[in-house]
């Protein structure tokens, strides 16, 4: 009896941890996926979007759509934009950046979550 | 009746040549139209348009900072023709131009002899001819650049070459230039090997290049009138009117319009090619017979 309460505990417990370390890395995977939006020899994605709920982007360009209400796209339609958006729109101006090796798939995997976190539809 | 089917013969062949020279340019023209058209009807009035040329751009914004409507002649001016916030500054910082020292500069490269005692003046008995370049040699069959015209010049008179780019030989052209403002770009396409280097011009201006899939048309056509980051993009129509260009940009430099292309170039993500490569310079071809007719206003200031 005591046993089991006491693996129930730990069970909960660990449980408990587990999802504290996977909103930790969530929170990471978002940082990271700014960076690689803002930095100029990565993503360099502000040179034509503006992001709906992160005004402070600095020195973002008008090329492309203000990107917004992006978490109401499945993960995988906002990974493939990104990858290479030559298959959805094959004139866009928007560069094949994961296509052409420029940033790596985790990389667009952060974007994707910066995207989706900050872009909200209120 | 033997001769007269001779003579026949021969006018069909006469008036059949002259249609043929008359045409070589035929396509360029129907090109460089429909190019202006674009531009002129895009800068006519970019607020009301803004749902057909700039669906992305904040409308307060346009309000604030578009100038408009743009003439033929406006689009010298490049960036600075429709950005009224770079207008302003590039004004202020045209008072004083950076680049009136490099002309000076020029202008003593100009007259001062080479070591034969002849100076520029013996391959240019006239100094403002940078309207006239590039031009297609019908000889050599190539594209000639101003660059090219001066260094030949220069090898021709037993001296060295200039390095392109930047440095000497943007100041010689600077002085041109400025002895050239106000004169007419008239690119000509003289022969059938002349259509070819301005279709292969062309050709290069339409492909996208690079890890990044730019072209040029995607950025100085399309998102003319547009902001990567925080730079405005200058229409390609009238973009080789002030060249050399002085950059303000990395402490002031004065390139020329080789260095330019292919600074573009790379920055696509491609190999920066060689500058007076057969890429640039059909490029350059095809870049500035667009902007034939334009009055030219070298050298001028650029962000
Ligand atoms: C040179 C300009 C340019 C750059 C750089 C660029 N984009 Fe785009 N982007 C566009 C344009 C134009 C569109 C709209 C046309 C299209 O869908 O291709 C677009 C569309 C998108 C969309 C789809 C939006 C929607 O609502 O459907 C996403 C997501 C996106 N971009 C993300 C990014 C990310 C992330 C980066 C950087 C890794 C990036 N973009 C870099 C120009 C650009
Ligand atoms: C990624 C976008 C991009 C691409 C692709 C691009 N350019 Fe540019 N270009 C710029 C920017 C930014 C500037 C500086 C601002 C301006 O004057 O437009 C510039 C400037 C220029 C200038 C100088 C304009 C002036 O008024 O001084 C020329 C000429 C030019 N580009 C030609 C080209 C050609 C030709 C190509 C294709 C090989 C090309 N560009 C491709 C972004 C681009």
């Amino acid at each position: 009896m005591i046993n089991t309460k006491k693996i129930v505990a730990v069970a909960i417990i660990s449980m408990l941890g587990a999802s504290v370390t996977y909103a930790q890395s969530q929170q990471d995977l978002v940082k990271e996926g700014r960076k690689v939006f803002v930095t100029k020899k990565l993503g360099n994605c502000l040179a034509c979007h503006t992001v709906q709920n992160d005004p402070n982007i600095p020195q973002a360009g008008n090329i492309g759509p203000k990107l917004s209400n992006l978490d109401t796209y499945p993960k995988d339609y906002i990974f493939n934009k990104i990858w290479d958006p030559n298959k959805t729109v094959p004139n866009t101006i928007m560069p094949p950046q994961g296509r052409s090796h420029k940033i790596s798939k985790h990389q667009v995997d952060a974007l994707v979550a910066y995207l989706q976190a900050t872009t909200k539809a209120k | 009746m033997l001769k007269k089917l001779i003579k026949i013969a021969i006018l069909s062949m006469i008036s059949g040549s002259i249609l043929f020279a008359a045409s070589y340019n035929a396509q360029a023209e129907k090109d460089r139209k429909a190019f202006v058209n674009y531009f002129l009807k895009k800068f006519q009035n970019p607020v009301k348009n803004h749902a057909k040329y700039f669906p992305n751009v904040n409308l307060d914004e346009m309000k604030k900072t578009y100038r408009y409507p743009l003439s033929f002649q406006d689009f010298q001016d490049g960036s600075l023709a429709w950005y009224k916030p770079s207008r302003e500054q590039f004004k202020e910082l045209n008072e004083f131009p950076a680049y009136s020292l490099e002309v000076d500069d020029g202008e003593v490269l100009w007259n001062k002899p080479f070591a034969n005692g002849k100076t520029y003046s013996s391959c240019f008995p006239e100094t403002g001819v940078r309207n006239d370049y590039p031009y297609f040699d019908t000889k050599t069959n190539e594209v000639v650049t101003i660059g090219q015209a001066v260094n030949a010049c220069r090898v021709k008179n037993g001296e060295k070459p200039y390095k392109y780019g930047k440095g000497n030989i943007a100041k010689v052209i600077a002085y041109m230039a400025m002895k050239s403002r106000g004169k007419k770009i008239h690119v000509t396409i003289p022969s059938m090997a002349a259509a070819q280097a301005y279709e292969h011009g062309k050709k290069e201006f339409y492909k996208q290049r690079g890890y990044l899939s730019l072209s040029c048309n995607e950025c100085h056509v399309v998102s003319s009138g547009k902001r990567l980051r925080a730079e405005s993009l200058s229409p390609a129509l009238g973009q080789t009117t002030e060249m050399p260009v002085y950059r303000v940009k990395g402490g002031g430099t004065l390139l020329t319009l080789q260095a330019r292309l292919a600074g573009c170039v790379k920055g696509t993500g491609a190999e920066k090619p060689k500058l007076q490569s057969k890429t640039l310079r059909d490029l350059s071809y095809f870049l500035t017979y667009m902007s034939n007719g334009m009055k030219l206003y070298g050298p001028d200031t650029r962000k």
